[in-house]
């Protein structure tokens, strides 16, 4: 459990958990997300940690796809969605992203760079 | 499907019914295939996620049951060409064409920057990324034909 008190998202062949580490919060995803339309099943989840990180002043949150294979454009837009809400945030509310990327995983290091692309500044990647 | 001698390229060609569940399997084995066919294993992580991209679209956008997918790889040429088919009505075949003209023109990773702000503010549970997502992250082209309602995508991945 974490600070939150988030459950996970678990799907038939992933998983998507809220855990806290000591700078904020951490998101770990696992499995393939490949669903149809995955946006019922994750965006009301990133939505609450979003809203729960703005509410307790949490100012980093990090996003580990180490253990993620697959992530369909589908599953992409899911994360869009959450982190094209922090850009419009005033100072005081924006919270910073770090993204871990596998190496391994040949999507990772171009599909993850392109997500730090679409908030300058407020997502840093470590590919390893 | 004909059956034909004298195959000179390695080539697999699959007849399935647009059902979702079938995606993941049909990538799955599409992965291990290239990855004996070709060198690079990094190609067929590629090559496997643009052919699920693209059986998603066929699957969500068909009009009628039936999807085929065929993988060609030319040594001559270091290409391979990756073909998917189905049928659509003839809205879809020019919304699509018109999607694959536009991320065809201008520079792969600004179309696919441009996608993904336009996905942001979507709200009819598309994202519309699959076609950017695959020039961004294999720099192929892509071409489409249309026979009556038969529609055959070509993504040509050229493994120089």
């Amino acid at each position: 459990m974490n600070k939150f008190g988030l459950s996970s998202v678990i799907t038939e062949k992933a998983t998507v958990e809220l855990l806290d580490i000591p700078q904020g919060v951490k998101v770990t995803f696992s499995g393939d997300i490949d669903v149809q339309n995955p946006e019922p099943i994750f965006v009301p989840f990133f939505e609450q940690i979003h809203s729960n990180v703005i509410a307790n002043g949490v100012k980093y949150v990090e996003l580990d796809f180490s253990k993620l294979t697959f992530l369909n454009s589908s599953g992409i837009k899911t994360l869009i969605k959450w982190i094209t809400k922090v850009t419009p945030l005033p100072a005081d509310q924006k919270y910073n992203f770090k993204i871990i990327a596998n190496s391994q995983i040949t999507w990772q290091e171009t599909s993850l760079k392109m997500l730090s692309m679409l908030a300058p500044g407020l997502i840093e990647i470590q590919i390893q | 499907m004909k059956l034909f001698k004298n195959v000179r390229n390695g080539f697999i060609e699959m007849v399935f019914g647009p059902r979702w569940t079938y995606i993941a399997t049909v990538r799955t084995f599409l992965q291990n295939f290239l990855s004996i066919t070709l060198a690079d294993n990094k190609w067929a992580d590629v090559i496997s996620m643009a052919a699920s991209e693209l059986l998603e679209n066929a699957v969500k956008y068909a009009s009628e049951e039936g999807t085929k997918i065929s993988v060609e790889h030319s040594k001559d040429e270091a290409k391979l060409y990756l073909n998917v088919e189905n049928f659509a009505t003839p809205e879809n075949s020019k919304v699509l064409a018109g999607e694959i003209e536009k991320i065809s023109t201008g520079d792969p990773q600004e179309v696919y920057l441009q996608k993904m702000q336009e996905a942001a503010l979507r709200t009819d549970g598309g994202s519309q990324l699959g076609l950017a997502r695959i020039r961004y992250e294999s720099n192929a082209a892509i071409n489409m034909v249309v026979e009556g309602d038969l529609i055959r995508v070509t993504v040509i991945f050229d493994l120089k």
